[in-house]
Protein backbone atom coordinates (compact mmCIF):
# COMPACT_ATOMS: atom_id res chain seq x y z
CA UNK A 1 0.00 0.00 0.00
CA UNK A 2 2.59 2.29 1.11
CA UNK A 3 4.94 1.69 -2.35
CA UNK A 4 1.70 2.24 -4.18
CA UNK A 5 1.03 5.36 -2.63
CA UNK A 6 4.45 6.50 -3.18
CA UNK A 7 4.44 5.78 -6.69
CA UNK A 8 0.94 7.77 -6.78
CA UNK A 9 2.48 10.90 -5.61
CA UNK A 10 5.60 10.64 -8.07
CA UNK A 11 3.16 10.53 -10.82
CA UNK A 12 1.57 13.64 -9.34
CA UNK A 13 5.23 15.03 -9.27
CA UNK A 14 5.96 14.38 -12.36
CA UNK A 15 2.84 16.11 -13.67
CA UNK A 16 3.88 19.29 -12.39
CA UNK A 17 2.45 18.79 -9.01
CA UNK A 18 5.73 20.25 -6.75
CA UNK A 19 4.36 20.49 -3.56
CA UNK A 20 3.08 16.89 -3.88
CA UNK A 21 6.57 16.08 -3.12
CA UNK A 22 6.12 17.48 0.42
CA UNK A 23 4.38 14.11 1.58
CA UNK A 24 7.74 11.74 0.50
CA UNK A 25 10.13 14.57 2.53
CA UNK A 26 7.32 14.13 5.46
CA UNK A 27 7.06 10.24 5.34
CA UNK A 28 10.74 9.73 4.75
CA UNK A 29 12.92 12.40 6.76
CA UNK A 30 13.00 11.33 10.38
CA UNK A 31 14.04 7.58 8.92
CA UNK A 32 16.96 8.87 6.25
CA UNK A 33 18.11 11.59 9.04
CA UNK A 34 18.52 8.77 11.46
CA UNK A 35 20.23 6.40 9.01
CA UNK A 36 22.49 9.48 8.19
CA UNK A 37 23.03 9.84 11.44
CA UNK A 38 24.11 6.67 12.23
CA UNK A 39 26.54 6.54 9.37
CA UNK A 40 27.96 10.23 10.01
CA UNK A 41 27.23 10.41 13.85
CA UNK A 42 27.08 14.77 13.38
CA UNK A 43 23.38 15.81 13.42
CA UNK A 44 24.15 18.80 11.16
CA UNK A 45 25.98 16.96 8.31
CA UNK A 46 23.43 14.62 8.35
CA UNK A 47 20.79 17.23 8.27
CA UNK A 48 22.35 18.28 4.95
CA UNK A 49 22.55 15.15 3.80
CA UNK A 50 19.42 14.47 3.92
CA UNK A 51 18.41 17.79 2.30
CA UNK A 52 20.76 16.84 -0.66
CA UNK A 53 19.21 13.76 -0.84
CA UNK A 54 15.55 15.09 -1.31
CA UNK A 55 16.87 17.40 -3.83
CA UNK A 56 18.74 14.57 -5.49
CA UNK A 57 15.61 12.64 -5.79
CA UNK A 58 13.41 15.04 -7.12
CA UNK A 59 15.81 15.88 -9.80
CA UNK A 60 16.09 12.52 -10.70
CA UNK A 61 12.49 11.58 -10.01
CA UNK A 62 11.73 10.88 -14.03
CA UNK A 63 14.37 8.28 -13.73
CA UNK A 64 12.89 6.24 -10.89
CA UNK A 65 11.54 2.96 -12.19
CA UNK A 66 8.13 1.25 -10.18
CA UNK A 67 10.52 -1.96 -10.12
CA UNK A 68 12.15 -1.03 -6.88
CA UNK A 69 10.34 0.42 -3.48
CA UNK A 70 10.93 4.55 -3.66
CA UNK A 71 12.06 3.80 0.11
CA UNK A 72 15.17 1.70 -0.97
CA UNK A 73 15.62 4.05 -4.12
CA UNK A 74 16.07 6.91 -1.99
CA UNK A 75 17.98 5.04 1.01
CA UNK A 76 20.37 3.91 -1.31
CA UNK A 77 20.70 8.32 -2.47
CA UNK A 78 21.29 8.75 1.63
CA UNK A 79 23.90 5.92 1.77
CA UNK A 80 25.83 7.33 -1.01
CA UNK A 81 25.71 10.90 0.28
CA UNK A 82 26.33 9.65 3.66
CA UNK A 83 29.67 7.35 2.70
CA UNK A 84 30.72 10.46 0.54
CA UNK A 85 30.35 12.86 3.54
CA UNK A 86 32.54 10.62 5.50
CA UNK A 87 34.69 10.75 2.28
CA UNK A 88 34.33 6.13 2.40
CA UNK A 89 33.40 4.57 -0.61
CA UNK A 90 32.22 1.47 0.31
CA UNK A 91 31.93 -0.51 4.34
CA UNK A 92 34.22 -3.43 2.69
CA UNK A 93 34.68 -5.32 5.40
CA UNK A 94 35.62 -9.41 6.35
CA UNK A 95 34.33 -11.02 8.90
CA UNK A 96 36.64 -14.01 9.45
CA UNK A 97 34.66 -16.43 12.06
CA UNK A 98 31.36 -15.65 13.33
CA UNK A 99 31.67 -15.65 17.29
CA UNK A 100 29.60 -17.96 19.36
CA UNK A 101 26.51 -16.04 18.32
CA UNK A 102 24.11 -17.54 21.25
CA UNK A 103 21.70 -14.77 21.99
CA UNK A 104 21.62 -12.51 25.11
CA UNK A 105 19.47 -13.37 27.87
CA UNK A 106 17.93 -10.02 27.94
CA UNK A 107 14.07 -9.33 27.91
CA UNK A 108 13.09 -6.77 26.05
CA UNK A 109 10.34 -6.42 28.50
CA UNK A 110 12.62 -5.75 31.83
CA UNK A 111 12.69 -1.91 30.00
CA UNK A 112 8.87 -1.72 30.59
CA UNK A 113 9.71 -1.00 34.89
CA UNK A 114 11.22 2.47 33.30
CA UNK A 115 9.29 5.68 32.08
CA UNK A 116 9.51 6.39 28.21
CA UNK A 117 12.33 8.83 28.42
CA UNK A 118 14.29 6.96 30.12
CA UNK A 119 13.87 4.10 27.64
CA UNK A 120 14.95 6.12 25.04
CA UNK A 121 17.69 7.32 26.65
CA UNK A 122 18.87 3.66 27.14
CA UNK A 123 18.33 2.83 23.63
CA UNK A 124 20.18 5.56 21.88
CA UNK A 125 23.00 4.76 24.67
CA UNK A 126 23.19 1.35 23.59
CA UNK A 127 23.11 2.11 19.63
CA UNK A 128 25.55 4.31 20.15
CA UNK A 129 27.67 2.19 21.81
CA UNK A 130 27.98 -0.45 18.71
CA UNK A 131 30.47 -0.79 16.46
CA UNK A 132 30.49 1.40 13.18
CA UNK A 133 29.46 -1.35 10.69
CA UNK A 134 26.58 -2.91 13.53
CA UNK A 135 25.30 0.13 14.03
CA UNK A 136 24.32 1.02 10.50
CA UNK A 137 23.55 -2.75 9.54
CA UNK A 138 20.65 -2.86 12.95
CA UNK A 139 19.63 0.84 11.76
CA UNK A 140 18.89 -0.20 7.88
CA UNK A 141 17.54 -3.46 9.18
CA UNK A 142 15.18 -3.00 11.83
CA UNK A 143 14.36 0.68 11.36
CA UNK A 144 14.35 1.75 7.72
CA UNK A 145 13.11 -1.73 7.07
CA UNK A 146 15.89 -3.32 4.10
CA UNK A 147 16.53 -6.56 3.71
CA UNK A 148 19.53 -8.25 4.36
CA UNK A 149 20.28 -8.48 0.09
CA UNK A 150 19.38 -4.47 0.57
CA UNK A 151 22.09 -3.76 2.94
CA UNK A 152 24.38 -6.15 0.90
CA UNK A 153 23.50 -3.51 -2.28
CA UNK A 154 24.08 -0.48 -0.62
CA UNK A 155 26.61 -1.07 1.20
CA UNK A 156 29.12 -3.25 -0.16
CA UNK A 157 29.12 -5.47 2.83
CA UNK A 158 29.00 -9.35 2.06
CA UNK A 159 25.47 -11.06 2.41
CA UNK A 160 27.10 -13.55 5.14
CA UNK A 161 29.22 -10.56 6.72
CA UNK A 162 25.32 -8.48 6.98
CA UNK A 163 23.81 -11.42 8.82
CA UNK A 164 26.78 -12.03 11.48
CA UNK A 165 26.94 -8.23 11.78
CA UNK A 166 22.99 -7.98 12.38
CA UNK A 167 23.64 -10.83 15.06
CA UNK A 168 26.44 -9.33 16.95
CA UNK A 169 24.71 -6.24 16.88
CA UNK A 170 21.75 -7.59 18.15
CA UNK A 171 23.83 -9.42 20.82
CA UNK A 172 25.75 -6.25 21.65
CA UNK A 173 22.66 -4.14 21.64
CA UNK A 174 21.00 -6.03 24.32
CA UNK A 175 24.27 -6.75 26.35
CA UNK A 176 24.64 -3.19 26.64
CA UNK A 177 20.95 -2.53 27.62
CA UNK A 178 21.82 -5.03 30.62
CA UNK A 179 24.54 -3.57 31.88
CA UNK A 180 23.19 0.38 31.45
CA UNK A 181 19.91 -1.26 33.51
CA UNK A 182 21.96 -2.95 35.69
CA UNK A 183 24.19 0.46 36.44
CA UNK A 184 20.51 2.36 36.89
CA UNK A 185 19.56 -0.26 39.52
CA UNK A 186 22.72 -0.29 41.58
CA UNK A 187 22.68 3.89 41.39
CA UNK A 188 19.32 3.39 42.98
CA UNK A 189 19.91 1.25 45.52
CA UNK B 1 13.83 -15.58 18.48
CA UNK B 2 11.23 -14.23 15.53
CA UNK B 3 8.99 -12.62 18.78
CA UNK B 4 12.40 -11.31 20.24
CA UNK B 5 13.33 -9.73 16.72
CA UNK B 6 9.69 -7.93 16.59
CA UNK B 7 9.76 -6.81 19.87
CA UNK B 8 13.28 -5.37 19.22
CA UNK B 9 11.94 -3.87 16.02
CA UNK B 10 9.06 -1.89 17.38
CA UNK B 11 11.40 -0.92 20.54
CA UNK B 12 13.88 0.83 18.22
CA UNK B 13 10.97 2.19 15.74
CA UNK B 14 9.53 3.56 18.99
CA UNK B 15 12.73 5.10 20.48
CA UNK B 16 15.49 5.28 18.08
CA UNK B 17 13.78 7.15 15.44
CA UNK B 18 15.73 10.72 15.19
CA UNK B 19 14.07 13.84 14.53
CA UNK B 20 14.82 16.43 12.06
CA UNK B 21 14.72 19.65 13.15
CA UNK B 22 10.32 21.12 12.91
CA UNK B 23 11.58 23.75 9.47
CA UNK B 24 13.19 20.62 7.92
CA UNK B 25 10.65 19.94 5.70
CA UNK B 26 9.24 23.69 5.08
CA UNK B 27 13.04 24.63 4.28
CA UNK B 28 13.33 21.18 1.87
CA UNK B 29 10.78 21.81 -0.04
CA UNK B 30 11.90 25.88 -0.51
CA UNK B 31 15.03 24.73 -1.76
CA UNK B 32 12.73 21.73 -4.53
CA UNK B 33 10.47 24.72 -5.00
CA UNK B 34 13.14 27.47 -5.93
CA UNK B 35 14.92 24.59 -8.35
CA UNK B 36 11.23 23.72 -9.96
CA UNK B 37 11.05 27.32 -10.69
CA UNK B 38 14.72 27.18 -12.42
CA UNK B 39 14.60 24.70 -14.14
CA UNK B 40 10.96 25.78 -15.72
CA UNK B 41 12.84 29.60 -16.65
CA UNK B 42 16.16 27.87 -18.16
CA UNK B 43 14.08 25.15 -20.22
CA UNK B 44 11.30 28.38 -21.67
CA UNK B 45 14.60 29.79 -22.21
CA UNK B 46 15.73 27.25 -24.52
CA UNK B 47 12.58 27.01 -25.85
CA UNK B 48 12.85 30.51 -26.67
CA UNK B 49 16.13 30.37 -28.01
CA UNK B 50 15.53 27.29 -30.30
CA UNK B 51 12.51 29.05 -31.57
CA UNK B 52 14.17 32.43 -32.83
CA UNK B 53 17.48 30.00 -34.38
CA UNK B 54 14.81 28.97 -36.37
CA UNK B 55 12.79 31.45 -37.28
CA UNK B 56 15.91 33.17 -38.68
CA UNK B 57 16.91 30.40 -40.04
CA UNK B 58 13.96 30.36 -42.22
CA UNK B 59 13.76 33.99 -42.96
CA UNK B 60 17.35 33.56 -44.08
CA UNK B 61 16.95 30.77 -46.79
CA UNK B 62 13.37 33.08 -47.77
CA UNK B 63 15.68 35.83 -48.66
CA UNK B 64 18.63 34.14 -50.34
CA UNK B 65 16.15 32.23 -52.46
CA UNK B 66 14.12 35.68 -53.37
CA UNK B 67 17.77 37.01 -54.69
CA UNK B 68 18.40 33.87 -56.57
CA UNK B 69 14.90 33.62 -58.11
CA UNK B 70 15.58 37.33 -59.22
CA UNK B 71 19.17 37.55 -59.99
CA UNK B 72 19.29 34.29 -62.33
CA UNK B 73 18.58 34.32 -65.56
CA UNK B 74 16.76 31.38 -67.00
CA UNK B 75 20.23 30.86 -69.37
CA UNK B 76 22.14 30.48 -66.49
CA UNK B 77 20.78 26.95 -65.30
CA UNK B 78 22.77 23.67 -66.54
CA UNK B 79 19.57 22.63 -67.58
CA UNK B 80 16.70 23.58 -69.31
CA UNK B 81 13.72 22.03 -67.45
CA UNK B 82 10.29 21.32 -69.79
CA UNK B 83 8.91 18.49 -68.31
CA UNK B 84 5.46 17.65 -68.24
CA UNK B 85 3.93 16.02 -65.53
CA UNK B 86 1.76 13.09 -66.08
CA UNK B 87 -1.99 13.34 -65.04
CA UNK B 88 -1.78 10.68 -62.53
CA UNK B 89 1.01 12.85 -60.71
CA UNK B 90 -0.30 15.92 -61.38
CA UNK B 91 -3.46 14.78 -59.65
CA UNK B 92 -1.32 13.44 -56.38
CA UNK B 93 0.46 17.42 -56.04
CA UNK B 94 -3.15 18.50 -56.17
CA UNK B 95 -4.02 16.20 -53.45
CA UNK B 96 -0.75 16.66 -51.77
CA UNK B 97 -1.99 20.67 -51.97
CA UNK B 98 -4.86 20.35 -50.39
CA UNK B 99 -4.37 17.93 -47.69
CA UNK B 100 -0.86 19.17 -46.29
CA UNK B 101 -2.09 22.45 -45.29
CA UNK B 102 -5.66 20.98 -43.85
CA UNK B 103 -3.49 18.82 -41.74
CA UNK B 104 -1.39 21.29 -40.27
CA UNK B 105 -4.17 23.71 -40.02
CA UNK B 106 -6.17 20.90 -37.74
CA UNK B 107 -2.72 20.35 -36.16
CA UNK B 108 -2.84 24.29 -35.21
CA UNK B 109 -6.46 24.08 -33.88
CA UNK B 110 -5.89 21.14 -31.80
CA UNK B 111 -2.82 22.83 -30.17
CA UNK B 112 -4.57 25.92 -29.26
CA UNK B 113 -7.80 23.88 -27.84
CA UNK B 114 -5.11 22.07 -26.06
CA UNK B 115 -3.53 25.11 -24.46
CA UNK B 116 -7.16 26.15 -23.75
CA UNK B 117 -8.17 23.10 -21.74
CA UNK B 118 -4.89 23.35 -20.15
CA UNK B 119 -4.99 26.95 -18.55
Amino acid sequence: VEASNDYLIIQKVLAGDVNAFTVLVENYKDLAFTLALNIIMNTEDAEEVVQDAFLNAYKSLSKFKNESKFSTWFYRIVVNASLNKRKIKKLHIVIEEPESLSDSAFEISALDNYKTEEQKKFIKLSIAGLNEKERICITMYYLNELSIEEINELTGISFANVKVLLHRGRKNLYTQLQRLLQTEVKNLI
Amino acid sequence: MMKQDNQLKELLKKHAVEQTADDFTIKTMQLINSLAINTNTSLSRKDALVKRLLVLLLSLITVVLVVLSTSLKPMQTPVEFSIELPAFLANHLYDFLILFPAFWLLIFINRKYEKRISM
